[in-house]
């Protein structure tokens, strides 16, 4: 056996390109030039909302529907222009992100405890979680009435019915997590002796945040459309009720900004915590 | 018992032999009976390198998994160096037939993650890293992430994970089985070399009868239902052996033939 000789890394390293193959090239060329790439898309993405834009000018040049129900592009830029200069906008759509982020907090991170609790007991699984879940079943506008009765029309209305509708995705998104979780990094956990704390931060944790932060970005969405039906019901703040100031006063100028705003916001909303979610999660998009 | 490991060379050059005694296990599917291994016993000297072959069903991965510690026998015995075989430990290194890197961790980091029970300096374990990841043959790809590795280079980097902490008793379970012809008869040198080094003790499934007589000491034959040793051949032939020796091919055919017939 004395015969059997080390080799040595350089013997290696010039033998590896004949047998490392195609995943080789894959992870040589993760900075892809894609700036262009990039600008192809935008522009692609563009195409839609300005053929829109086109056919809503030509509606209101051809006079389809009377010019109160159906105002102008020009007018309402004009309008979103102005209720952005005056400060009105901003101060409308902080106080909406306000009550948006501090729903989804509370919301969504009761959801997490919960889900993680279900996904861990199975006691607490089989007789508590089908009575959560039923609950959570019964549309958030559905709540409203009693919730009404109960919290008056408040602050505390809007705080509660964001966070009930931000609590089942999260709920779901960790249960999910934890029962569709890959077994067999366990073993590894097991045979390299990792201690209790290392296991859950460094085997379990990571396999489940996808799940999560899929869980989040629903809630985020549901919360920010029930947040501005609540503000449109009962509010004397944020856009919905700019929105409800606006038909109320028969500015559908007013009502046509605050859609496009509402829109863009919780696209931009969205679109932030997908990027989000590819970097912190990348390998949970290529893995097998 | 993680402390009982250092980052340094095993001073015990005696560690990891192995009792198996009496070792059985069934498993109950659909109301039938599968004796997935009966009464297998086998006593392997430290510093042996043993092949497990047989056709799938006889329990060799079974075994393995009991030695690792991951399952326990329904009957009878394991233990390494006098002690009982109870719980997975780092003194028994294993190395998984999918290469069961962990996805959200770059390579360095999934090598270092055998580490992470050791005592030692972390600048110590970060140079023992980085060793293994040159002995692989992954210098470059530290920052890499598992799916953009081929198959192969996975695989290498299952393989440091699995020497890092420098286990006394390696198991692999089909640890080639899924490479192409050329990394595999790489790797297969490299092991050899790994375990000349090291002087662990190494026990390998495998399903290829050629690997086994090329790497083993010891190529023990099983058959399935009940799952049990058929035969043990001793490879005594000087190393490095060539796959057209007359002893290797007389011992291949022996064992090819063995294998038919169950």
């Amino acid at each position: 056996m004395s015969d059997v000789t080390f080799k040595a890394p350089v013997i290696i390293r010039d033998r590896r390109p004949q047998r490392a193959g195609a995943g080789e090239g894959a992870a040589r060329s993760w900075p892809r030039p894609w700036l262009p790439d990039a600008a192809a898309r935008v522009l692609l993405g563009l195409v839609p909302p300005l053929a829109l834009l086109a056919l809503w000018s030509y509606a209101v040049r051809q006079e389809w529907l009377a010019e109160q129900i159906l105002p102008a592009p020009i007018l309402v830029y004009e309008t979103t222009l102005d209720l952005l200069l005056t400060g009105q906008l901003a101060e409308e759509l902080s106080v909406s992100l306000a009550r948006v982020g501090a729903g989804l907090a509370i919301g969504g991170g009761l959801g997490l405890l919960f889900g993680l609790a279900f996904g861990l007991f199975r006691t607490l699984d089989l007789y508590v979680a089908p009575t959560v879940r039923a609950f959570c079943l019964v549309p958030s506008l559905g709540w409203l009435p009693f919730f009404m009765l109960v919290f008056g029309i408040g602050e505390t209305l809007k705080l509660v019915l964001i966070a009930k509708t931000c609590f089942l995705p999260l709920m779901v998104g960790a249960y999910e997590g934890l029962h569709s979780r890959p077994r067999k990094y366990d073993d590894v956990a097991s045979v390299l002796e990792l201690s209790w704390f290392s296991r859950v931060r460094l085997v379990v944790w990571p396999s489940i945040l996808p799940s999560i932060l899929t869980g989040i970005r629903q809630a985020l969405s549901r919360g920010w459309k029930v947040l501005i039906l609540v503000e449109m019901i009962s509010s004397a703040a944020g856009l919905g009720y700019l929105m409800m100031w606006g038909r109320k006063a028969f500015q559908l100028d007013v009502v046509f900004a605050t859609m496009i705003v509402i829109g863009l916001v919780g696209w931009a909303l969205d679109y932030a915590l997908t990027r989000f979610q590819h970097r912190a999660t990348a390998w949970s998009f290529k893995a097998a | 018992m993680a402390d009982a490991l250092t980052l340094s060379r095993p001073a015990a050059r005696d560690a990891g032999a192995v009792a198996i005694l009496g070792v059985s296990k069934t498993f109950h599917v659909e109301n039938r009976t599968v004796h997935a291994l009966d009464d297998v016993s086998l006593a392997i000297a430290s510093g042996e390198f043993i092949s497990i072959v047989g056709p799938s069903g006889c329990g060799k991965s079974t075994l393995l998994r009991f030695l690792a510690g991951l399952d326990r026998p329904d009957g009878g015995r394991i233990t390494v160096d006098g002690e009982v075989v109870d719980r997975p430990s780092l003194k028994r290194g294993i190395v998984f037939q999918d290469h069961r890197l962990l996805p959200w961790l770059n390579v360095e980091e999934n090598v270092a993650l055998s580490l992470r029970s050791l005592a030692g300096a972390p600048a110590d374990k970060k140079e023992r890293v980085q060793s293994l990841i040159d002995l692989v043959g992954l210098t470059g790809f530290e920052k890499a992430l598992p799916h953009e590795l081929s198959g192969g280079m996975s695989q290498r980097a299952a393989i440091a994970r699995g020497l890092a902490p420098r286990p006394p008793l390696l198991l692999l379970d089909e640890p080639l089985g899924a490479l192409d012809s050329l990394t595999r008869s790489y790797l297969q040198d490299e092991l050899l070399a790994i375990r000349e080094r090291e002087k662990s003790t190494v026990v390998m499934v495998t399903h290829d009868v050629e690997e086994a007589i090329y790497l083993s000491d010891r190529v023990v034959v099983m058959e399935p239902r009940p799952g049990r040793i058929a035969a043990i051949f001793d490879i005594t032939s000087r190393r490095p052996r060539h796959r057209d020796d007359p002893d290797f091919v007389a011992t291949r055919r022996k064992i090819t033939d063995l294998l038919a017939t169950r």
